[in-house]
């Protein structure tokens, strides 16, 4: 497994991203990227449904509010994307859902990394048993299969919100600690790092200061990728009906509860399916652009 | 009976045979949403459909094989078609085509069910109904060989009773003498239950008096089981050929592969002797049932060209109508309706009489019955469905739909001192078309009395969870009748033998159980009647503690060459009626 | 090699037994009572004295570390059996895994030909329309969420094509049926082969992008590097030195993750196996998740965990093998 794990090249440069514009590597990335036409795609695409999160909700008709008389409706100059079977629209609940996808996605990513990051950086620095243990633990982790353990976990913590991020960043972190682990294993022999130690500088500030820096490129791609998969997850948790519990606006649940409608209103499934499609692709290829851009292999 | 539906379990509880919608997705549907709008709160779609004649056709192709994708639509929770152990409608569709019970009822009008002997040649009872004698046809066998003698009813019934079976149903016995003690292991035969096997008699002394016991004992809990096939298996059940399988029904049992994938398959059982409605031999050879993970994807695959038949997922019933042939403006005896919490400190009690009257009267049926089943429900008047003996209509005076009413009440209630603190809690089993009645249900509290609501789903376990003390505010119920008795809806729903089982609001109110102890008592069939009548009207005009939406028809499509393909009235298909022209 | 191996296994078992020991404790906080599940089957209240009976039968007021240590016993000895149905497990594995086995060799044998084929004409063509459609392309289905795939799919290939009466070769069933029709376990009849296609088309897909683009990332790597530049200079054909030089350095690390990948889809394919209703480990296992049925979800899932195991420690070992650089006998 650990031929795996992305490699990364350990940049001289003491602070990449992290300490502040100007610095030419930075800059370097995003002349890259800028020149990926599918990265700027994928970023507009984001940007689009950022703006949308934002703004769509005082734009779009109350969710939640029913029509008695009109239900199961094909997109008209009204709803857009039609009317549901509760007589809602079905944009107002796409924006909402989308929302709500965003909201758990990057939330759920934030939580993950920080978990991946102090666990792979106590790995990967300290070695020995807590570097054997946790480690381990990844191991054990990932063999068990994503559902169950998420199931596991959900059970345990709910069916809120905050319990579904909280879940998914439970079971995600695993990758950005190997990731930030391996990074600290070679920094570790690194001159510079040798140097700071034989000063006595005291080890969290090593890492902190002048380790992690460095190890935050493949981070950030695992990051803009991880968004895109926790989405994923959460929608096919909400699919399983095991995921956010209603009226939170789910996508995953908006596909579930409209499959049965198929056959006489395909827009009840078409709208929130695209709506996934759209979030998570935007997510992975600006996860590629900056693989591509920053130079981290890929996995 | 429990229908069980993707995901969604319905409780199971009381006698057998019936429960079936009630979980879950269920409904059904007619194209042209005949419950007519104008005056949804009284009744009734149409009564024609509700009284039907089942006409079964006598002259039908014979051969063939059919296969089912309706029964076992919802793969991952099969259990059981041994018929002590059986507790879902669907499983039960095997059971009936494998067993003939002791007694059955004759539906050809289907709202005057007829009981009649059927394995049994006659029974007698004392005067005060607790005591009951049998008498065995002489020339009966099972699809083994093995002769029917009433030995074989008192070691299936004492099976059904014992602790180790630990059967859903297994209460029942209960009704009989020291039925009990079986249930708790400290009996493993009953005294009570007396085979003469060469006298061909059953004597059975009851507990109580219970005037409906020969109906009961239509039951499959109450089917004969074959001796061989006891010892093999004992009181211990599964599935397939893990519980008992060898029957004395027009099919007999070919194989059955694992639970939750695979196929159950049926063939013609040529040992069978013919049932009440004088068929012979059932026509088809062979019947398939399909076990699938979802409606969904069993509909999709009828859709794809698949089997000759399917259960219509909510959302579809307008369309597939208009494709299929189907079942939807065939009524059965099923009840779909929300409990009040008895004891529940915010909507219980005597002193909040006016605001449940307000809350039953707010909620649209119509608009629910055109959302959620496309109007092919029909809205219920009461709980106990039309087609029950001693059924009258119009026998709620809150089941209408009537805005300004509930204002009103609404108004008295609070100038009384009522006050609403928190948003009232709507449980239900989450998943299926459910969700979408209780959003209904809180947008129109909201706009009518402005009374907000919180939807409570359940994912799982939901009967046994929301039978808990304290569990229930408003949640929702149904039922689909084990057998045709007002007292299985009264009893089984309401009273107080059901506490911590399908008296899902803890229902307990002396007046309701003095009139349904007098109603098991009685033996004339008008006065029953009456009296438990007289029950529900207290449990639903003066406690009001019920809400009755609608009650179901039928859900299935079968294709055009299908013959004899009708739900009777507790849901359970004639199978040896069923017919395919090549 | 031996101490090798035998670390590897060892290392293995604590895995497994971690596994074990992680699902057992989160199974066990659950709010749900195994008696309950035993005696009730669907949601109906047992009396009292048949919880009673049952939490003896089934040891079930033993202390955690008992019932650990003898549910441990019978998953270890695949003993026990379903709360729910009362299967016992061997059966079910015996009839579900090689379910799983054949869709995940199909779903591979989709992820070699189609993957690696992409991946290698994208290289080729580097930056060409067919890259980045591909790259698109490839993006695309990784974004389709497992179910709307296979819903669409089978409405398309199965509904529809039935009802606008296209060719019988075009029409697909529906529902997946995978216990008949097998030559020698593995090769499908033609009707079994309809069954298959589409979980295997939806299983493989994620994992045919991933390979893809591995592919093309290693290819490109591998053409610039030297012995490939000297090749070229030398004046071999450029199909020489694709299918003799670039092509056999890029592959190690694809066929590396192909072959973890193949012990994930074994027992992981939750999703398209539950969507499909394919009788494999991974629907089962979903379900008896739902259901709190834990002999289920201990003793399935430590089989899929094993398989997975077993997978990586194949893929270690002979990649130990092909690559001289790797150093065997545990050094670091």
């Amino acid at each position: 497994m650990t031929l795996l794990e992305p490699h990364m090249t350990p940049s001289a440069d003491d602070s990449l991203l992290v300490a502040g514009p100007g610095r030419s590597l930075a800059q370097d990335a995003w002349r890259r990227f800028k020149r990926n036409k599918l990265a700027m795609f994928g970023l507009v695409l984001v940007v689009f449904l950022l703006i949308v999160a934002i703004v769509g909700p005082f734009v779009v008709q109350d969710p939640t509010k029913f029509s008695k008389t009109v239900f199961r409706e094909p997109p008209t100059r009204q709803h857009l994307f039609g009317v549901d079977h509760r007589g809602a629209d079905v944009l107002a609940n796409v924006v909402y859902g989308i929302r709500l996808s965003l909201f758990i996605g990057i939330l759920a990513t934030i939580l993950e990394t920080f978990i991946g990051i102090f666990i792979g950086a106590v790995a990967g620095w300290f070695g020995g048993m807590a570097d054997t243990l946790s480690m381990r633990l990844v191991d054990i982790m990932l063999g068990i299969p994503y559902i169950i353990l998420a199931y596991a976990f959900i059970t345990v913590l709910g069916r809120g919100v905050l319990a579904v991020v909280l879940t998914l960043a439970l079971t995600a972190w695993l990758q950005t600690a190997r990731t930030v682990r391996a990074g600290f294993l070679q920094a570790k022999e690194l001159e510079y790092v040798e140097a700071a130690r034989a000063l006595g500088v005291k080890s969290w500030r090593i890492m902190w200061r002048h380790i992690l820096p460095n190890e935050f490129q493949p981070v950030i791609v695992l990051v803009a990728v991880g968004v895109g998969g926790a989405i994923l997850a959460e929608a096919a948790l909400s699919f399983l009906g095991v995921g956010i519990q209603p009226p939170a606006p789910s996508l995953g649940r908006m596909i579930a509860d409209a499959q049965s409608h198929f056959a006489s209103a395909p827009y009840l499934l078409l709208f929130p399916g695209l709506a996934i499609v759209v979030t998570v692709l935007g997510f992975l290829l600006v996860g590629d652009g900056l693989r591509d851009a920053l130079d981290v292999k890929d996995v | 009976m429990v229908r069980k539906r993707r995901g969604l379990y319905i409780p199971a509880l009381l006698f057998t045979v019936a429960l079936i919608a009630a979980a879950c997705g269920d409904s059904k549907e007619s194209s042209d949403g005949d419950a007519s709008p104008g005056d949804v709160t009284t009744t009734t779609a149409a009564r024609s459909d509700v009284c039907r004649t089942l006409n079964y056709a006598t002259d039908a192709p014979v051969g063939g094989e059919f296969v089912d994708y309706a029964q076992l639509a919802s793969g991952g929770d099969n259990t059981s078609f041994d018929p002590q152990a059986v507790q879902t409608l669907d499983e039960s569709q095997i059971t009936t085509a494998l067993w003939d019970g002791l007694t059955e009822f004759d539906y050809t009008d289907t709202c005057n069910p007829v009981l009649k002997p059927q394995v049994a040649e006659k029974w007698e009872a004392n005067d005060d109904a607790t005591e009951y004698t049998f008498t065995i046809r002489k020339d009966q066998e099972f699809s083994n060989g093995e002769p029917i003698k009433p030995s074989n009813f008192k070691i299936a019934w004492e099976r059904g009773g014992s602790a180790e079976l630990a059967s859903s149903y297994g209460y029942l016995m209960a009704y009989v003498k020291d039925g009990d003690k079986l249930l708790d292991g400290s009996l493993k035969t009953l005294d009570s239950i007396v085979a003469d096997d060469d006298a061909m008699t059953l004597k059975v002394t009851l507990a109580a008096p219970n005037a409906d016991f020969p109906a009961i004992a239509s039951f499959p809990l109450f089917y004969p089981i074959s001796k061989a096939d006891y010892q093999k298996v004992g009181n211990t059940t599964g599935w397939g050929t893990k519980g008992i399988t060898i029957g004395n029904g027009p099919y007999k049992l070919e194989s059955a592969t694992a639970p939750d994938s695979g196929e159950v398959v049926l063939v013609r059982n040529d040992k069978w002797k013919g049932g009440l409605t004088g068929m012979k031999r059932p026509f088809l050879d062979k019947i398939t049932f399909k076990i699938t993970a979802d409606v969904e994807s069993a509909y999709q695959a009828f859709e794809a060209g698949d089997g000759d038949d399917a259960t219509i997922p909510s959302g579809q019933y307008a369309a597939a109508a208009a494709k299929y042939k189907n079942t939807l403006k065939e009524a059965t005896l099923g009840t779909y309706f929300f409990d009040f919490g008895f004891d529940d400190p915010v909507v219980g009690g005597d002193k909040n009489v006016k605001l449940r009257e307000a809350i039953s009267m707010a909620i649209d049926r119509d608009e629910i019955n055109k959302k959620v089943y496309e109007g092919t429900r029909t809205i219920s008047t009461g709980i106990t469905p039309p087609g029950i003996p001693g059924f009258k209509e119009n026998l709620c005076k809150y089941c209408k739909t009537d805005p300004a009413e509930a204002k009103k009440v609404y108004a008295e209630w609070q100038k009384e001192g009522g006050k609403l603190t928190a948003p009232l809690k709507l449980s239900y089993n989450a998943g299926g078309s459910h969700q979408t009645v209780v959003e209904t249900m809180q947008a129109n509290l909201k706009d009518v009395l402005g009374i907000d609501a919180q939807p409570n789903p359940i994912e799982e376990s939901y009967f046994k969870v929301i039978a808990k003390e304290g569990a229930c505010q408003i949640c929702r119920s149904g039922w689909y009748a084990d057998y045709p008795t007002y007292g299985n809806f009264m009893v089984d729903l309401f009273g107080k033998v059901s506490i911590d089982g399908n008296n899902l609001g803890r229902y307990d109110d002396a007046k309701f159980e003095e009139a349904i102890a007098a109603a098991q008592k009685e033996t004339d069939d008008t006065k029953r009647g009456d009296l438990y009548r007289s029950a529900e009207e207290r449990l639903l005009n003066e406690t009001v503690s019920v809400i009755p939406l609608n009650w179901y028809t039928g859900d299935a499509v079968y294709r055009d060459n299908i013959i004899n393909y009708m739900t009777p009235p507790l849901g359970t298909i004639a199978w040896e009626h069923v017919a395919k022209k090549s | 090699m031996t101490t090798f191996v035998i670390r590897r296994i060892g290392s293995l078992l604590l895995t497994l037994l971690g596994g074990y020991t992680v699902l057992f404790i989160l199974f066990f906080a659950l709010p749900s009572d195994p008696a309950e599940v035993i005696a009730g089957g669907n949601g109906k209240n047992p009396p009292a004295a048949v919880i009673e009976n049952v939490t003896k039968k089934y040891h079930l007021d033993d202390s955690i570390p008992e019932q650990y240590v003898r549910r441990l016993w019978d998953t270890v000895t695949l003993g026990g059996e379903s709360f729910q149905t009362h299967e016992p497990l061997v059966e079910t594995i015996k009839t579900r895994l090689p379910n799983s086995l054949r869709l995940a060799v199909w779903a591979m044998l989709i992820e070699v030909t189609v993957g690696i084929s992409t991946g290698v004409l994208s290289a080729r063509r580097r930056n060409s329309l067919l890259d980045t459609a591909s790259t698109l392309g490839t993006a695309v289905v990784s974004a389709i969420p497992v179910f709307v795939l296979a819903y669409l799919l089978r409405q398309v290939t199965g509904v529809y094509a039935f009802q606008h009466q296209w060719p019988e070769w075009a029409r697909f069933p529906v529902l997946s049926e995978a216990n008949h029709g097998w030559y020698l376990g593995i090769i499908p009849s033609l009707d079994q082969l309809k069954h298959l296609v589409q979980p295997a088309l939806v299983l493989a897909s994620v994992s045919t992008v991933i390979v893809a683009r591995l592919t093309r990332t290693t290819m490109l790597e591998a053409a610039g590097s030297d012995h490939v530049r000297t090749a070229r200079a030398k004046g071999l054909r450029e199909r020489r030195v694709l299918t003799r030089h670039t092509l056999r350095n890029a592959l190690i690390p694809v066929v590396t993750f192909i072959g973890i990948d193949f012990g994930t889809m074994v027992g992981f394919a939750i999703l398209t196996e539950t969507v499909f209703g394919w009788p494999g480990l991974g629907s089962r296992v979903a379900r008896a998740a739902s259901q709190s049925d834990l002999p289920v979800v201990l003793t399935l899932s430590m089989v899929v965990m094993a398989i997975y195991g077993v997978a990586n420690l194949i893929v270690d070992i002979s990649y130990a093998k092909l690559d001289p650089r790797i150093r065997l006998g545990g050094a670091k």
